[in-house]
């Protein structure tokens, strides 16, 4: 009864603030880890980092077939990731999720872009023009986070996850 | 006119306080799941407004442990599954259910709800402290800084704080999305000010100053004085930080957590909480709303 009683009482005035402690430890665990966003994962990190996961990007590298090298963009208007996947790869870059986004392009058909050696991946079904296909032989896929110093005022990006490769 | 619409606003939120308390939480909590991140709703997160609206609707289900513990359910899950995609507020809401689902099994006992708030409030503004010095970009003022230059909804203190032109802030923004879309990852300067920079150092400390003094005025009984002073700590912050950076959830889950942990007996408290978060909507979003008027008259 006694115990009982004691268990009641440690469970509603500690399980959510225990709960809340061990979150917040696991996020800071990650982000030190596999590179999680400090912005996201329950670890109250906003507003005291400026690797903020939209501010993120994936970064592919790609070797055709022929042996040039090239990029593909799988951000701005390319088809490929859904909004979800992009925001996920890009906020916890874990290297199964990598690996996936590496499969996806390695398979994907990529149209040129607008900018020389960059080529945009897209889904089979949204590859409206039927250019000349791109044939790839691996894909290296790495997310990069922005860094900023107050001294220099200049921001650039460092990779924040492995860089992860994909053969055919 | 104006003076009869205070005295009737007064005499509301007189009316709102005398209630039972545990009810009036309740009752806040329920708007906030209901209302909070409408703006860009996912639809994972319908089930729970549907319900935090139909126990709004119907009285009995407000007291109901049965819908606590649903709704507590439905956040849980939805959290777990799109753990990644949340931010801060969101988990703090969840948790701040799961208190009501808890209580619910005592009579929404006060005791437990403002246990449960006043340990939430601390604990949040420790790991904010504890994240600040551990970014390693908080302390020399880097991070105040870019937010500033290249976040939008920091124009206004970067204008009038800063002496930034509106023409130098589009720049950086169109340079910043420059980098992100050709992938230019090398370093690039951005428009900025020697003011600024100072700027961001002296607010980065008064940011560290304010969120430790709170962690530790909510967390720890001692120093006694600091303790009962918790609520101005808590109420200060609300008021410079949001006024600034208008997160509307973010203010609300904190007022609601404040008033619940805020002892019935001290009225102006309560009522100070309570102003503060039913007109929310007038007073967070005034500031930016001037300054934007302002500029565009100039």
């Amino acid at each position: 009864m006694f115990q009982s009683a004691s268990l009641i009482w440690l469970l509603q005035r500690w399980a959510v603030p225990g709960l809340m402690m061990a979150i917040a430890v696991r996020q800071i665990v990650l982000a030190q880890t596999v590179g999680l966003s400090a912005w996201h994962g329950g670890g109250f990190g906003m507003f005291a980092s400026v690797d903020r996961d939209e501010r993120r990007l994936i970064k592919v590298e790609a070797m055709t077939c022929d042996g040039r090298q090239i990029q593909v963009d799988v951000q701005s208007s390319s088809s490929l990731l859904s909004q979800a996947e992009r925001t996920r790869v890009m906020t916890v870059p874990r290297e199964d999720l990598l690996h996936s986004v590496g499969q996806k392009v390695l398979t994907a058909p990529l149209t040129p872009s607008d900018r020389p050696s960059v080529y945009l991946a897209e889904t089979s079904e949204s590859a409206a023009i039927a250019s000349a296909p791109v044939c790839l032989q691996t894909v290296t896929v790495q997310v990069w986070r922005p860094h900023y110093r107050r001294r220099l005022n200049q921001i650039w990006y460092a990779p924040v996850s492995s860089a992860i490769e994909v053969q055919l | 006119m104006i003076r009869a619409l205070g005295s009737r606003w007064l005499q509301a939120v007189a009316h709102w306080l005398n209630q039972p308390r545990h009810l009036l939480i309740l009752w806040l909590t329920a708007v906030l799941v209901t209302l909070q991140g409408l703006d860009e709703l996912y639809l994972d997160q319908l089930p729970e407004k549907l319900l935090a609206a139909l126990m709004l609707s119907v009285p009995q289900m407000l007291t109901s442990p049965i819908a606590w513990c649903g709704l507590a359910g439905l956040m849980v899950g939805s959290d777990i599954f799109f753990w990644w995609r949340l931010v801060n507020h969101e988990y703090l809401i969840t948790y701040w259910v799961l208190v009501c689902a808890i209580a619910a099994f005592n009579q929404f006992s006060l005791k437990i709800l403002a246990w449960n708030a006043r340990l939430l409030i601390g604990l949040c503004f420790l790991f904010a402290t504890v994240w600040k010095f551990i970014g390693g970009e908080y302390l020399d003022g880097s991070f105040l800084q870019l937010t500033f230059l290249a976040d939008p909804r920091l124009a206004m203190g970067a204008t009038w704080l800063g002496g930034i032109a509106e023409t130098a802030l589009q720049d950086n923004y169109s340079r910043l999305l420059e980098m992100q879309t050709t992938a230019a990852l090398g370093p690039t300067p951005l428009n900025s000010s020697p003011l600024l920079s100072a700027m961001s150092v002296v607010l980065s400390y008064w940011t560290i100053l304010i969120e430790g003094i709170t962690a530790i005025a909510f967390l720890s009984p001692w120093p006694s004085g600091l303790f009962r002073h918790r609520d101005v700590c808590l109420l200060l912050f609300v008021i410079t930080t949001y006024s600034v950076i208008p997160v509307f959830s973010f203010a609300a889950i904190l007022l609601l957590m404040g008033l619940a942990q805020c002892p019935t007996r001290e009225t102006f408290k309560s009522a100070l909480y309570l102003n503060l978060f039913v007109l929310m909507p007038l007073w967070l979003p005034l500031p930016q709303a001037v300054f934007y008027l302002l500029r565009q008259l100039t």
